[in-house]
């Protein structure tokens, strides 16, 4: 028993070393894209801005008349103030945490769920691979602004019911990539080899299978956080998403049509836009240099 | 066209296929269950929330009669029990006779009507993002890391970063008619409706005539910015793909004009997975024609399904949804069935 536990043991340490280099080297190339570069960091200070929102507010997101109604910004009101003389700039920093928290949930659980849903459907196939992909057929199929508003309406509007709903509607896309990323492994010769070795279908599945889908499902995070945003602002711009006065970035871009009658109101739809774009853009940007960097097809080129 | 030459020649492949009648088969039985599981879906939901569209009709003030309750009841199919009101509601559907929906009009001039907007801003979006996105993806492919190539990229993920509703005010703001200090001076030409009136048109005119194009320019480009980026970057991706591929080093080998090249073998072969991707995207373009819809105040198909849920009229929203399923699944379809017919290798399965 002793001898292959040794060989086991270095095994790991190879594939551990193995992948500590693989990590760097992504690393590496990423840190070499500049546009990537600022936009992690601009990717870092958005999450800062939603941890520590109610230090950077001056003003609380619900708190009316603060100032005056629908001002322009000013020395005291950096982005100005909206309707209900609420501060602009607290409600876009609060906006920020309203959506990172959104987003990470969403997105966490979009993970575990479509990752274990997708790999065992790729491994095992057979039926529970074509009941599997027939339900999400059916939830790709069914007009999700019924789905929606039926949803909101039985279950409210809380942050759970939001960020359920957004799993609902992000899992079958992404459990069929993982799927589709498991099938392209599933025959390759290593696998081949661990099962020739006598590993069971966890082991393979575990430490040999998953790992190599690994930086494609890293280099998806970032999108899926983008992608989770971009969801509830469309859900709160069709009024199924968070409530007023809950100072969700769409909610906020939806209100602030009524700036296309006045001029005095541009800054309503300006500063919010600005924040939700740039945010959506440093995310996608960030995925895409994941991406290329995790390429293995790119590997070594340049 | 080039790609008419290579029908012939796969029509005999495909009909050789002798498992073709039996592939169509499971596809529509597929579709079928695939649509009849978004009803039911749908049904249950509907079901689930509080209430029923009797809640909803309005006079919520006034105490209900018995009496008026059970007109009511048997107005809408109520008095039934829910599963054969799940009966009807399949059999409905599956006949195309929708029925009246709870403002006591015809479902299928309701149908109609949302369709002559939402089917014309789709036709004209979809036929928008393929044409310009192919022909930018796979121009910054062949001019691989030219400023072109950089630029359509960034382009993409900012488009991507800009969902409808932010294109559709922030073209409101750039080209509509704006009051105020702020209004551009710009010329006649390049000031656009924010009203959506397409006139007196008849709803299958898919072409704008007179001053329509006007009023669908527009709202044609915020419908159509999102997919147009997503397809640059895929028709790019392909490209790069059949520009590596052997049979062009070949190609050019012989001699071959890079005109020659370029069409003739790397922009047929790039066709398939590309019409693949654009039948793929066609689906999303009704979810985004939602947002697009709210945002230019169009009377569409998203509109009409949001009111009927919020009034709980359970037979309107269905077909409409149903609508909405058929033409995903017969898209879907002719892609899959075109895909055979332009690609000789593909084996039907």
């Amino acid at each position: 028993m002793n001898a292959p536990a040794t060989v086991v043991n270095a095994d790991r340490e190879l594939l551990r070393e193995a992948a500590d280099t693989f990590w760097r080297d992504v690393w590496k190339r990423f840190r070499r894209n500049k546009v990537a570069m600022i936009c992690l960091i601009l990717v870092a200070a958005i999450i800062l801005v939603s941890i520590f929102a109610k230090l950077l507010a001056p003003y609380g997101f619900d708190e009316q008349f603060v100032g005056p109604i629908t001002e322009g910004p000013s020395k005291k009101f950096w982005f100005g103030t909206d309707n209900l003389g609420r501060d602009l700039f607290s409600r876009i920093v609060y906006g920020a945490q309203i959506s990172m928290r959104l987003a990470v949930l969403v997105t966490l659980g979009t993970l575990v769920v479509s990752v274990v849903l997708g790999t065992l459907s790729g491994w095992f196939g057979g039926w529970f691979d074509s009941v599997l992909m027939r339900v999400a057929d059916i939830f790709i199929a069914t007009p999700y602004i019924a789905m929606a508003l039926a949803f909101v309406t039985v279950f409210g509007r809380s942050i759970w019911v939001i960020a359920i709903f957004s799993v609902i509607r992000q899992v079958p896309g992404s459990a069929r990539g993982q799927r589709a990323l498991i099938l392209q492994y599933k025959n390759a010769d290593y696998i081949e080899a661990a099962r020739a070795a006598g590993a069971n279908t966890r082991r393979i599945l575990w430490n040999h299978l998953l790992p190599n889908t690994f930086p494609q499902i890293v280099a998806g995070l970032g999108q899926s956080i983008g992608v989770a945003i971009l969801n509830e602002s469309a859900y709160s711009f069709l009024n199924v998403g968070f409530q007023e006065p809950t100072p969700s970035w769409g909610r906020l871009i939806a209100d602030s049509r009524i700036a296309t009658t006045s001029p005095d109101l541009v800054h309503l739809f300006i500063f919010p836009t600005l924040a939700f774009v740039i945010t959506i853009t440093a995310f996608l940007f960030v995925s895409e240099g994941l991406r290329d960097a995790a390429d293995p097809k790119l590997r070594g080129a340049r | 066209m080039r790609v008419g030459a290579a029908l012939p020649l796969s029509f005999v492949g495909f009909l050789a296929a002798l498992n073709m009648g039996t592939y169509l088969i499971r596809r529509l039985l597929h579709s079928l269950l695939v649509m009849w599981g978004a009803i039911s879906f749908l049904f249950l939901l509907l079901w689930i929330i509080p209430g029923d569209i009797t809640t909803q009709s309005g006079d919520t003030g006034r105490a209900m009669t018995p009496a008026v309750r059970r007109n009511l009841d048997r107005l809408y199919g109520l008095d039934d029990p829910v599963w054969i009101q799940y009966l009807k509601s399949l059999r409905r559907i599956a006949t195309f006779n929708f029925g009246v929906s709870g403002q006591n009009r015809q479902i299928s001039t309701m149908l109609k009507e949302s369709f002559a907007s939402s089917g014309r801003l789709a036709f004209w979006g979809v036929l928008t993002y393929s044409l310009f996105g192919v022909i930018t993806g796979v121009y910054a492919a062949v001019r691989r890391n030219s400023l072109f190539d950089r630029a359509s990229g960034a382009q993409s993920i900012l488009l991507n970063a800009m969902p409808p509703f932010v294109m559709g005010i922030l073209l409101q703001f750039a080209f509509g008619v704006m009051p105020g200090p702020l209004r551009w001076n710009l010329p006649k030409w390049a000031q656009f409706p924010i009203q959506w009136d397409l006139g007196e048109q008849r709803w299958l005119g898919l072409i704008p005539l007179g001053s329509t194009w006007k009023t669908l320019l527009l709202p044609v480009i915020t419908i159509a910015s999102v997919e147009y980026a997503g397809q640059a970057r895929g028709a790019r991706t392909v490209m790069l793909e059949v520009l590596r591929a052997d049979y062009l080093r070949t190609a050019r080998a012989k001699g071959l004009s890079d005109r020659s090249v370029l069409f003739k073998h790397g922009l047929r072969n790039a066709f398939i997975p590309i019409i693949t991707s654009i039948g793929l995207a066609i689906p999303n373009t009704f979810g985004y024609a939602v947002l697009t819809e709210t945002v230019w105040n169009i009377p569409g198909l998203g509109g009409t399904i949001s009111q009927a849920v919020g009034q709980q009229d359970s037979a309107t929203v269905l077909a409409f949804c149903s609508v909405i399923v058929l033409i995903t699944i017969v898209v879907t379809l002719l892609v899959d069935l075109l895909y055979g017919f332009i690609d000789p290798r593909v084996k039907v399965q």
